[in-house]
């Protein structure tokens, strides 16, 4: 399960207010998580959400940490997606938990190791694409913008990957 | 029309990403011939630019969503989203982000000129969704449709300058030269085609091709 954020754990490259962003949008995701597992209904979690992930991914990128800025807001996003599919998301608990957690640990690497941070950025990405790669072909679904025979064939794809 | 074709790249990466202005063509492509052809260069060539591709336009969505929200600004149109992409960005991302507004717009948004931020970035998202469903599997549809030709050996000296001296970049002449050694050794006919209007003009005047015939995009349907 995704841990709280506590200020020790988290890299000090990261200025106070975004800092504060940060742990807000880690405890709106746990809070999330336990909304759906004790079947409450909260209106409007889905757009607090949203404001909260972009709210953060805005301080990363005014203070240069674009690559981090991508990544996240693309964590985020597959997030989202999911959070109206709620068994789905349960289901995708760890999936977002490893996630999440590398992100962490990506940040880190890049206060503590700096020289290391490349490599690591090399492994994230690698990650990553094997993660979204899953995602995109076995649990996303195509927007209703598609008229429909282009859906069914999208989704026969899906089907076959 | 031949049942043979040798793509370039700038087809095979229209194919696969929806969110483009020749997206439309490169369908017609695939639907008009039975088999598909590109060379090892054309290959690396798609690998490098799917990558690229994506990375640009995920980037170029994830933007507007950053940055173009403004609480003195309730509508926005194409426009804003063109000025946006021309005032940020440069060279290859540039071109990938103002190619895919049109289509975005006409997928996602529809004929409404002006819509809020909230309605945009709302319609991004799906859109950004789409774009990594539908290249992953327009991406694997792809590399199983195409057929490898063999490797080059002969250089084709003389062709290679006329088509240089036509104002055919580097890599076109690389490209073409790949189809047309696979057309000259082939027992039937194959066609040639591009999206790149120099490409297409400088390769659709030599005649010493192979080719049946060199097709560029307003040969097909959009």
């Amino acid at each position: 399960m995704i841990h709280e954020v506590h200020q020790q754990q988290i890299p000090s490259i990261l200025s106070n207010a975004t800092q504060i962003a940060y742990e807000k949008v880690k405890s709106l995701i746990l809070k999330i998580f336990s909304l759906i597992k004790e079947h409450v209904k909260q209106k409007n979690i889905k757009e607090e959400f949203y404001q909260s992930y972009m709210g953060f991914a805005r301080k990363l990128k005014d203070e240069g940490h674009d690559e981090e800025c991508y990544l996240f807001m693309s964590i985020c996003e597959m997030y989202y997606m999911l959070i109206d599919r709620t068994n789905e998301l349960i289901a995708h608990e760890e999936f977002f938990t490893e996630l999440f957690e590398a992100f962490d640990e990506l940040l880190l690497m890049k206060i503590n190791d700096s020289d290391k941070y490349n490599e690591k950025l090399i492994d994230f990405n690698m990650d990553f694409r094997k993660k979204r790669r899953y995602y995109y072909t076995e649990v996303a679904k195509p927007s209703k913008h598609y008229e429909e025979s282009v859906l069914e064939e999208i989704s026969s794809h899906l089907i076959r990957l | 029309m031949a049942e043979k074709v040798f793509c370039d790249t700038c087809v095979t990466i229209a194919q696969v990403f929806h969110i483009n202005s020749l997206h439309l063509r490169s369908k017609d492509v695939f639907n008009s011939y039975s088999e598909y052809y590109w060379s090892n260069f054309v290959k690396e060539e798609y690998e490098r630019r799917f990558d690229e591709k994506l990375k640009n336009l995920s980037k170029f969505f994830q933007d507007v969503k950053l940055e173009l929200e403004n609480p003195n600004q309730e509508f926005f149109s194409l426009d804003d989203l063109t000025k946006y992409a021309s005032k940020n960005y440069s060279g290859k991302i540039e071109d990938d982000a103002i190619s895919s507004i049109s289509p975005f717009w006409d997928t996602y948004i529809g004929i409404e000129s002006q819509i809020s931020f909230n309605y945009l970035k709302n319609n991004i998202d799906d859109c950004l969704n789409d774009l990594l469903i539908n290249t992953e599997i327009n991406g694997s549809n792809l590399e199983t449709k195409m057929i490898l030709t063999p490797e080059r050996e002969r250089k084709y000296r003389k062709i290679d300058s006329i088509l240089k001296s036509k104002g055919v970049k580097k890599a076109d002449i690389t490209v073409t030269l790949d189809g047309h050694d696979f057309a000259c050794f082939n027992s039937s006919p194959v066609d040639f085609v591009t999206f790149d209007d120099a490409c297409f003009n400088g390769a659709s005047n030599v005649e010493a091709l192979c080719f049946e015939s060199v097709k560029g995009k307003y040969d097909f349907a959009s």
